[in-house]
């Protein structure tokens, strides 16, 4: 209990530093989805309209996933350097698998007999994708996002070790000083921010998802 | 001048890539405007392919296909497919729109305003016998499958097309919810008049819809022709095994009141059963059998007696005598 009302203080206190390190978390995790998103989302949709080349694109996400975090973060050191741009790069490659697989399983799982319906009606390629496949593929592209989130904002912290900065300094730092106030001060915050994060995407989800629970 | 055939298939096949055999073997035949034609076949035997063709959801190896005159090939496949209702057997609703929302999809892509789509709709679902007000804001999910159906078939009927194409579309439901389906489509060709291809592999209800029926095996077209005319002379022995030509009930159902009935002589008898000249004979003698008299007076659509029919009407040998002489 102790160490927690430490924290409080530790941060009271620090006040400064502690909301500069929260911006800088947050700003690594959000360019990172964001990134992600731009990327992966039109990946995936090529993915599931080309089967031969899902196929290569799915399996190199794959094993993509098998390699933890902390890895990626040392692999682009020698790259990128230091700071906050290598960070970036692999908090983003990091949040691209979930993301892919699920906006390719989306398009990939409309039933064949709605699409060949639309055909019938005369509807263009490009209505069907956007009055069809997307709304029927959107619920799961936001699991995939909420995955990624999550991911992203837990693995942020590790982003210090390479010096991006982020609520992980505190971390880092309470571990290298036996200080268990001041890894509280990074560790709660970014549970209580991947909690928080969670139930925003849930939220969304379960807006678009309405029809199904009529 | 006269008027084109709603149908045209010019020595059409189609065979698919690494195939030998081809699905639809050159199959030239006419269908015309506003006539209800029935395509009838063993699965695999290119029923489906033939129908597709027209919509272009397939294209033909050779040959033309021509609607209302026009060769198809000349019109993009989305302002093609807009002239033409489709209808499947998996129904296709699309599962996060509501019914109106489903059946507005070409009305919104013809561009028509509010109140013309609003009006279409109700018409549709009363057409199909669904309570505007009470399926309008419903989804797919909250329908049975024949429900579901039914606003497929209205979804189909949305841009008002000519010609209508169904795909086995009653063949994932129920038999008793098939058996109304069927008569309420017929009930709404009766009103619409379209040109409708139907494709089934089940011969009684080919019999039951069709003006005429298409009978396919192997990608071949075996007949074309009347249900009546396919009972009394198929072309071959598939056909004849197909629609069980020996069976005198069979025959009997494919004939109507009207064209057996004869003048009436003397008073009629008010305890004297009536039947409808639209009436097939196979109820006509259901109902004499049912009788205490061996006949029934037949009236038409005003309840007005314009003959009778005599059980020995109905006999094997005059049936024959009245076919042949249509």
């Amino acid at each position: 209990m102790e160490t927690i009302i430490n924290a409080y203080y530790y941060i009271l206190e620090n006040n400064v530093r502690f909301q500069e390190a929260v911006q800088v978390h947050l700003k690594l995790s959000f360019s990172a989805l964001i990134l992600s998103l731009i990327i992966c989302i039109p990946l995936g949709m090529i993915c599931a309209k080309k089967e031969k080349l899902s196929i290569l694109i799915i399996n190199s996400m794959n094993s993509l996933r098998v390699i933890p975090s902390l890895a990626i973060l040392i692999i682009v050191l020698p790259v990128l350097g230091t700071g906050f741009l290598p960070a970036l790069v692999a908090l983003t490659i990091l949040a691209c698998p979930p993301i892919l697989i699920n906006t390719y399983l989306g398009f990939r799982t409309i039933d064949h007999a709605i699409i060949q319906s639309a055909w019938g009606m005369g509807m263009s390629e490009r209505q069907i994708l956007r009055k069809i496949e997307v709304p029927l593929a959107i619920p799961l592209i936001i699991v995939g996002g909420r995955t990624a989130a999550v991911e992203v904002i837990a693995s942020a912290t590790l982003a210090s070790f390479i010096g991006g900065g982020g609520l992980g300094t505190f971390i880092v730092n309470g571990l290298g000083m036996y200080n268990f106030s001041l890894l509280l001060v990074g560790a709660i915050p970014v549970a209580l921010l991947a909690v928080l994060i969670e139930i925003v995407f849930t939220g969304m989800e379960r807006t678009v998802t309405g029809y199904r629970r009529v | 001048m006269m008027e084109p055939d709603a149908i045209v298939f010019d020595k059409v096949s189609k065979t698919y890539t690494n195939n030998l055999k081809p699905a639809v073997c050159e199959t030239s035949l006419k269908v015309k405007k506003g006539v209800f034609v029935t395509v009838v076949g063993a699965s695999g035997c290119g029923k489906t392919t033939l129908l597709t063709m027209i919509n272009r959801i397939q294209e033909p190896s050779t040959g033309h296909i021509m609607i209302q005159g026009k060769d198809i090939k000349t019109m993009p496949k989305t302002c093609l497919r807009r002239q033409i209702g489709y209808v499947i057997q998996q129904i296709g609703l699309f599962p996060h729109m509501t019914v109106e929302k489903n059946i507005a999809i070409v009305p919104e892509i013809l561009g028509w305003d509010k109140q013309k789509k609003d009006r279409r709709i109700d018409f549709l679902l009363e057409l199909v016998a669904l309570p505007p007000k009470e399926f309008r804001k419903r989804y797919p999910r909250q329908l049975s499958g024949g429900q579901q159906q039914r606003v497929g078939l209205a979804r189909a009927m949305a841009g008002d097309p000519e010609i209508m194409l169904m795909d086995e579309p009653f063949g994932a439901i129920d038999a008793i919810t098939r058996l109304s389906l069927q008569d309420e489509l017929l009930c709404i060709q009766k009103k619409l008049h379209k040109t409708i291809l139907f494709v089934t592999h089940d011969i009684d209800e080919a019999l039951k819809l069709g003006d005429k029926i298409i009978i396919m095996n192997e990608g071949k077209v075996l007949q074309y022709d009347t249900p009546l005319n396919m009972i009394l002379s198929p072309a071959n022995d598939f056909v004849r095994n197909l629609v069980n030509s020996e069976d005198v009930i069979q025959r009997l159902s494919l004939m109507k009141a009207e064209q057996a009935m004869i003048g009436i002589e003397g008073k009629i008898d008010a305890r004297e059963l009536r039947v409808s000249s639209q009436e097939n004979l196979k109820n006509v003698l259901i109902c004499i059998l049912r009788s205490e008299r061996d006949s029934v007076i037949v009236e038409d659509d005003s309840e007005k007696p314009v003959g009778r029919i005599w059980l020995n009407q109905l006999k094997m040998n005059k049936v024959e005598e009245m076919a042949l002489a249509l």
